[in-house]
Order: C-alpha cells, then structure tokens, then sequence
C-alpha cells in the first residue's frame, strides 16, 4: 500500500474470524464509526457519513485491505440494528438490508423504505429493538412503541 | 504495515463475524443477545414489504435505553424531563402496550413494576436471561462501598409488592458493567476496582451463592491483558465492552498513544473461556488472558501462556492486581 493512500487513512472497517483470522478490512468515509449490526452473512456498518453494507466472508471483491460494500446509505448514523430483511438505524430509518428496494446505481446508493417515529436521534449509544413484530426507540421524548396495524 | 497504523488509524470498527452465535426470541440485552451482533433472527412479522406501515402503538414517559425479554421492555430510565442528576430506576413495560397501558391509540404506559436499584447509572442497560433481569449498580448494604449487579425477578412476582410494584433483588453480586451480559447460564460483569477483572457468575443465583440477603460469589474471574500492536503505544485500556459467542467472552481493548504521537486508536481483542475451563486452574479460577487477535500475526505467539510476565500465581490463587500493560510497550523508535 502506497503512502499517498495510507495518509489518507482514517476510519476502516474489518472483519476477523472468530479464530482471529483476518478477513478484510476496508476504509469507510467518515470520521466516527458507531456500532455495527451483523447478520450470519453481512455486517452493516455506520458512521457519520453513512450506512455500508459488507460482507462477512470473503467474496472476489473482498481482500485482506479491500471490500466493496454491496450498497451504502448517505446518511450518517451511530448504532444500527437488523432484522428480517430490514436494517434500522438510531434515527428511525429503515433500509432493504441486500439492496433490493428503493436502491439504485454504481455504486448502489439505497434510500429508506420507511420513517418510523421523528428523525430525532434515539438517546446516545441507544439501540432500535425489534421484537415481535414491535419495533422500540428510546428516545428523548420518551419510550416509543410502533406496530403494524391490527 | 507500521507505517499504515502510525499514518492514521483514527478508527476501527472489528465485526468478529465468522461463526458467531445468534439469538433471538428477544432483544435481551444491548446488542440482541450475548454476541452484541444488534441483529434478531427470530423477527418474522416486519418486513420491507410492510415496515412503511408501521404505526405508533404505545408510548411511556421514561428516557433511558430498554431491553424486551419475556413480554416485557425493561429500561433503565428516568421520568421524561427529569432534572439533570435524577437517578435512573428499573422499570418494567408490557412489550405489547395491553398491561398497564390505557386504551387509547396510540396507549399510554405504566410500569408494571420498578427497581430503585442504588448505585443506578444513566445510560447503562439490564440484561434479560433465565427469567431475571440484571442490572448494573452500586453498593449494598452489607458492602456499600463496591458496585455490584442487581438480579430481580423478570416477571415481578418474587420479592415485589405493593402499590405501584416496587421489587427487590433477588441477589447481588459484585461488580459492574454498564452493559451486562449474559450466556450460556453465566453472567459476565467487570471488578469496578483494581484491574478490571472479568467476573462470572452463576446468572441463576444458585452455585456459590448464599445468605440472607443472598449474595453470590463469582465462579471465576480473569484479569484482562493486552498484546502491543505497535511500538508507538503508551498503553492499554482494557476498559471496553464485552460480547460472547461460541463459547468464548471476548473484550475490546483500546491501545493508546503517546502525547506526542499522531492520533491513534486500535483495538484488541481479548477472550476467555466462558466455562472457566481452559486457561483455569485451581479454586477460585483464575484465566490467564488469550489474546486471539489485534494484530493477528501475533495472535499464536502471543496466546495464553505464552506471554511473559503475566500469568497464574501457579497455585490456583488470584492473580495480583496490576495496571493492564501491553506487553513490550515502552520501546520507541
């Protein structure tokens, strides 16, 4: 790796075997990294540039320091959550977790399905819980509850 | 690869993702479940087809992070606009909005029960296993002066009453965590003093517990230590958080720099056994740190027992307290 890009070097996402293999690393855009969400197959990363879907094995795209994310989101965000096809950030968004909907281009930029409550950001390092068919926020106004319609 | 650590690691975000165990009827504690993975395998209703129609169904007037285990959400939370320095309690909301809520849509909810847990830090959250609910507190009244876990009653039955409910433990234990973990019926915190050590606990309250109130002592407990990744290191904090998966805890570490160093935060990883078996010995069990990975090369060379100047006391006896170092730090260039 050659020193103009090692200088250019800020925040880098990776993934190592539970063995301690290393598997990839890459280098996401932003300047503070939040806590990611993992599935059995691809880890969901923020920061505060965005939202960068990767995956855990290493595909042909994938070296030791390099992995193209499948798709990323443009906005930023701390703590992301994942389930059942959706991935949920700490702001009430929700985006298709492979890339599917309201995704598009090269690279492939996703939009969110949905809003769930106000955009205000959940209580610091707070996560959003799905369980149930419920999905919860711990927000400053309160403790907030969403369903499905019965 | 020095020069790439020294140029600008301002971050790392470690995802430990090969086989990891995942859980999921519940979100029974920060990050899911034990592996932190923040993701619930178990979720079949919301979709991307129908996430767009989600709706607000109930509401609760509390500010604090939750947790959802057995039906229930518990958070750690003040009253919503509570003066700054308000203590946090545990409390305990029907998952469903139906208990405790009124009728209205979206509903309005009431504890169903609530823990004045002394000691109760802001921003830390319970933990949900074996019908208990964990939390992170601080002194008792027979050791006032340590922090400890707090173990209630999930359902609200044992050792609660009144009206409103209030509950009291059902056992402590020392030690704390703002995020407590539990796995495989063993729950994780951290001494508050000394070196940080892991405690493990039998999480049902039963094995090395006793007295009246009940008190339980930890099954073992292993003083984490981290391996240098680079010379330009000034030290380790081994402070961070905990996950666990495949049997095995892991801690993050972060090593710092030296004042006049360039910006530098890299993170190790630390494990244990969780079952107090391997890198045991003795009673109590004291683990002698594996370190499986940070700087990955290393990781075989530096595995438990292989690392100078750290180990057992060779008698099964606890290992002295000593401020966490990397090993081979204080070199420079």
């Amino acid at each position: 790796m050659d020193d103009s890009l090692t200088s250019q070097l800020s925040l880098w996402g990776a993934v190592v075997g539970i063995d301690g293999t290393p598997v990839w690393s890459q280098r996401l855009p932003g300047t503070t990294v939040g806590k990611a969400a993992v599935t059995s197959t691809w880890g969901y990363f923020p920061t505060d540039e965005g939202v960068f879907a990767l995956p855990l094995a290493n595909e042909p795209l994938c070296t030791r320091f390099s992995c193209q994310p499948l798709w990323h989101a443009t906005s930023g965000a701390s703590v992301l959550s994942v389930a059942n096809g959706v991935v949920y950030d700490d702001r009430g968004r929700a985006y298709s977790a492979d890339g599917t909907f309201q995704c598009g281009g090269l690279p492939k930029v996703c939009t969110p399905l949905a809003q769930i409550g106000p955009t205000t950001p959940n209580i610091a390092g707070t996560e959003t819980e799905v369980v149930n068919g419920w999905v919860y926020r711990s927000l400053p106004t309160g403790l907030e509850a969403y369903h499905l319609p019965f | 690869m020095r020069r790439l650590l020294r140029s600008g690691f301002r971050g790392l975000l470690v995802v430990v993702g090969a086989t990891l165990v995942l859980t999921g009827c519940q979100w029974s504690m920060y990050g899911s479940g034990p592996g932190r993975t923040g993701f619930n395998p178990a979720e079949s209703t919301i979709r991307f087809t129908n996430v767009g129609q989600l709706q607000l169904g109930w509401t609760a007037a509390v500010t604090g992070p939750a947790i959802v285990g057995g039906g229930v959400v518990f958070t750690v939370a003040t009253p919503t606009g509570s003066s700054a320095g308000t203590a946090p309690a545990l409390r305990a909301f029907a998952a469903n909005g139906v208990d405790g809520c009124t009728s209205a849509v979206p509903a309005v909810c009431s504890p169903l029960w609530t823990a004045a847990t002394p000691g109760l830090q802001s921003g830390s959250t319970a933990a949900y296993a074996n019908g208990m609910v964990y939390v992170s507190g601080g002194g008792t009244a027979a050791d006032p002066t340590h922090a400890h876990m707090f173990v209630y009653d999930a359902t609200g039955s044992t050792n609660c009453g009144g009206t409103p409910k209030k509950c009291l433990p059902l056992w402590t234990a020392a030690g704390a965590t703002p995020r407590p973990l539990v796995d495989r019926g063993t729950l994780f915190t951290r001494e508050s003093t000394g070196a940080g050590d892991v405690l493990a606990f039998d999480a049902t309250g039963t094995t090395n517990c006793g007295g009246s109130p009940k008190v339980c002592l930890p099954l073992w407990h292993g003083t984490p230590q981290c391996v240098d990744l680079s010379d330009d290191s000034a030290g380790c904090d081994t402070s961070g958080s905990m996950a666990a998966a495949n049997g095995r805890l892991y801690l993050t570490a972060t090593i710092n720099t030296f004042p006049n160093e360039e910006p530098l935060t890299l993170g190790e990883v630390i494990s244990f056994d969780e079952a107090g078996v391997s890198g045991c010995g003795g009673i109590p069990k004291v683990h002698l740190f594996g370190v499986r990975f940070g700087d990955c090369r290393r990781s075989s060379a530096h595995d438990r027992g292989a690392v100078g100047g750290v180990g057992r006391d060779g008698k099964g006896g606890r290992q002295s307290h000593q401020p966490a170092q990397p090993v081979g730090s204080g070199r420079r260039h």
